[in-house]
């Protein structure tokens, strides 16, 4: 062979160089991240999972789910919107300029609208800052609210982009490649229900019409009635879920912990790298996102 | 390489070495340089913190969101460090020895606004005692009742210093009334306060 010598030192450094900017490269950019405290929240982010949750990514895991779902939510940009805080002293100036906004919302010479007030939408950071700076100027406390957009954003999938930090807890990061099923990185906000969780795993079709998601009925256990109801037995709509042979059918505890892996996957928290406004507290939500137990089990939903 | 197609099967062809040519050089350095470009423009400054659409992180930073803010409490900021941090310090702590700590202070703290208004309007002066602490500073704190003369500007002041979160101080807000009332109070006064005139029993 010719010129062997510089054949072999030619792959080498090939080899040598994609390592340090495949490998070492993104380790020194990334490797460094901590979960760290949010100022305004004062949680700490990521935040840690429960025992169940973590045993569930391991299930997760096993069960392929990483084929077909995603966690990863995609925004490339940013709408900003103004919100006045305070009027000011200076009502007769204001009046005017809310009046010369699009849409009509205010007749010069009525009293001024209650703060906090949106005054405009859909704008982007130097518009917005160039428009806060004018209603400063009038003596209004305004303040600039950011909204991530992005057609994963639409689908409800996220209210902001994932980023590496989301992933630091978790060993391997279940980032996924296709979206056969929809991305899961905030199913435990948009699906906030363990039990819902476990009838989808069981009978996909029977909560997702047009769901073409396998069953994964060997996480459960099919009991015979004549032992009497199993309190942990699957319930929808309030009658007991039950099999082709009528047997009640029960999670085992690797279902439950899918479920609670599931319930933890969550972008509840604006973080630094990708800010936003924090998502409007909803009561429903919180009623139904207890952690999964008998009581959770037994209820009908 | 040259062929000689009358001995072919004799043939056997040689890696040879020729040089590369200068345009090829060129435009491969070309590219390198736009390259660059574009990574400078497009990588964030290599932060790991700075994903898509921000360009670095000052443009990250710039675009956070932004808190309600109290338009009383940021009036107040700004007179405050006009007016007192050149000898309370920005952080409300003072200086030993000559300017006692506003931050955490049982007199900024009282229940009512009361003592620290008369002491921004008429100044203080003699030992005292903050927070248990004795103070024998022979410094004399100045009067500013001629200087501020807006109540709201001096009520939004002891607004900012008793409410001041970033200090420990959480004290209620002042209006301008309650200004209005303690400088009518205490008109004819000329002299600074001294501590046993105001807060007799400070506490321990």
């Amino acid at each position: 062979m010719n010129n062997g010598l510089l054949l072999f030192f030619g792959v080498l450094f090939a080899m040598i160089a994609s390592w340090f900017g495949f490998v070492h490269s993104p380790q020194l950019q990334l490797g460094g991240q901590v979960p760290e405290q949010d100022e305004a929240t004062g949680k700490t982010f990521p935040l840690p999972r429960t025992g169940a949750a973590q045993r569930g990514l391991d299930v997760y895991r096993q069960n392929g789910c990483v084929s077909c779902h995603t966690q990863q939510v995609r925004q490339k940009n940013y709408r900003f919107s103004l919100v006045a805080d305070d009027w000011g002293t200076n009502a007769a100036q204001i009046g005017k300029a809310l009046s010369s906004l699009a849409g009509g919302r205010f007749q010069e010479g009525s009293a001024l609208p209650p703060t906090p007030f949106r005054i405009q939408d859909d704008l982007s950071l130097a518009e917005a800052n160039r428009i806060a700076g004018e209603w400063i100027d009038k003596g209004a406390s305004v303040r600039r609210v950011n909204h991530p957009v992005d057609a994963d954003i639409r689908r409800g999938w996220g209210f902001r982009r994932t980023v590496a930090r989301d992933y630091l807890l978790d060993q391997p990061a279940m980032l996924g490649s296709r979206r056969i099923g929809p991305d899961l990185s905030n199913i435990g906000n948009r699906r906030p229900d363990a039990n819902w969780h476990l009838l989808h795993l069981f009978q996909p079709r029977k909560v997702v019409q047009n769901s073409f998601m396998p069953s994964y009925g060997y996480l459960f256990e099919k009991q015979d009635l004549r032992g009497g109801e199993n309190p942990n037995a699957l319930r929808h709509k309030g009658g007991l879920v039950t099999d082709d042979q009528g047997r009640q059918v029960v999670p085992k505890p690797a279902a439950r912990d899918l479920a609670a892996y599931l319930l933890s996957l969550r972008l509840d928290l604006p973080v630094f790298e990708a800010p936003g406004p924090p998502p409007q507290p909803d009561e429903s939500d919180k009623a139904n996102s207890q952690p999964i137990d008998k009581s959770q089990a037994a209820q009908t939903k | 390489m040259a062929e000689d197609s009358s001995n072919l099967t004799e043939f056997e062809p040689r890696a040879a070495q020729a040089p590369v040519p200068i345009s090829f050089c060129v435009a491969f350095f070309v590219l390198i340089y736009l390259a660059t470009l574009y990574l400078d423009g497009n990588a964030g400054g290599f932060q790991a913190k700075v994903y898509e659409p921000f360009a670095s992180l000052d443009v990250l930073a710039a675009a956070q969101s932004q808190k309600n803010v109290d338009p009383r409490f940021e009036k107040g900021r700004k007179a405050y460090a006009k007016y007192c941090a050149p000898c309370h310090q920005s952080n409300g702590a003072g200086s030993p020895g000559q300017y006692p700590p506003l931050a955490g202070s049982d007199w900024v703290n009282a229940e009512s606004p009361g003592l620290v208004l008369r002491v921004i309007l008429n100044g203080l002066t003699g030992p005292i005692t903050v927070s248990g602490v004795q103070w024998n500073t022979s410094v004399q704190m100045m009067p500013w009742r001629d200087t501020i003369e807006d109540d709201e500007e001096l009520a939004s002041l002891a607004t900012y210093i008793r409410g001041q979160s970033e200090w420990g101080n959480e004290a209620d807000p002042v209006t301008a009334e309650q200004v209005k009332a303690v400088r009518a109070e205490t008109v004819g006064r000329t002299l600074p306060w001294t501590q046993p005139e105001l807060f007799p029993t400070p506490n321990p």
